[in-house]
């Protein structure tokens, strides 16, 4: 594959426009190079950035209760691999 | 919470070491870390949840699921993997979308509930804590890089983000061939990456 189907391939999964065969081939191509793997996971990063393009908002002081009393509800955080 | 160093900082490199210092500290059920973490992550998280949302109740039930996610499963967290903060979008934006596709599968009113262009440059109400003034600093950097993009790429990838939309129907909708698209997403991705830095 070209450096330039790495960097495509790269984008479109940042953005979660990838799916089924596409997906998969992604997967495996991945799974088999590094240098995909870091192209992968800088454009994920570079994608996340996005979010602060939409205009600020603070979310209500009511969520940050309703966290509290959530987690307060709920045994400590789980151990063991992610499920 | 256990003595850490906990930088208010812009670095990009030093704001992700914080983060997974602090989300390791939740791993270990640390409800002050739990609380940093909210303060630096919730803002942006709520922002962007609520313009692909457009609905304040389904935003906040969004971005409070994501948190119990974070809470719950902090110790599966790999640093190597990417950033405690990418991951936070990625549990936002998932549920996010996932809603949004439920809404037009439903309603087959996928031209309205596609969010009007973002008025590049436009500017919000500010957020309140240290955390996110730090935030703040790093969103201002990210929307100086996205208004330098040209106008294609940044509707290409508003509608991929915040949109919902597949490939294809990004084509549809801007009446361009799949393989332009692709090119745009990628030319703008890459841009982006050379501006906001090495350290990503």
């Amino acid at each position: 594959m070209s450096r330039e189907l790495h960097e495509e391939s790269s984008a479109l999964h940042a953005l979660g426009l990838l799916a089924g065969e596409e997906l998969a081939r992604f997967r495996r191509e991945c799974h088999a190079d590094p240098a995909l793997r870091e192209m992968s996971r800088v454009l994920r990063e570079v994608t996340s950035q996005l979010v602060h393009w939409a205009p600020p908002h603070s979310p209500p002081e009511a969520l940050r209760e309703r966290l509290a009393e959530g987690i307060g509800s709920r045994r400590g955080p789980a151990r063991g691999p992610a499920g | 919470m256990a003595e850490a160093p906990l930088l208010l900082t812009n670095d990009p490199g030093e704001r992700d070491r914080t983060d997974a210092l602090l989300l390791g500290l939740v791993a270990e059920g640390d409800r002050e870390a739990f609380a940093r973490l909210y303060d630096r992550f919730s803002g942006p998280l709520y922002g962007a949840a609520l313009h692909i949302l457009q609905d304040a109740a389904e935003a906040q039930d969004i971005v409070h699921d994501a948190f119990i996610t974070l809470w719950e499963k902090a110790s599966s967290f790999e640093r190597s993997r990417g950033s405690a903060f990418s991951w936070a979008v990625t549990l936002v934006r998932n549920r996010a979308i996932d809603r949004i596709r439920m809404r037009r599968r439903r309603a087959e009113l996928l031209a309205e509930s596609v969010p009007e262009d973002l008025g590049y440059g436009t500017e919000g109400g500010a957020p309140s804590a240290d955390d996110a003034a730090v935030q703040g600093d790093n969103a201002r950097l990210v929307r100086a890089a996205i208004a330098d993009l040209p106008a294609e790429q940044r509707r290409a990838l508003e509608l991929a983000f915040f949109g919902g939309l597949t490939q294809e129907e990004i084509a549809r909708r801007l009446q361009e061939p799949l393989g332009t698209i692709k090119a745009r997403i990628r030319r703008g991705l890459l841009k982006l990456r050379e501006a906001l830095g090495p350290q990503l």
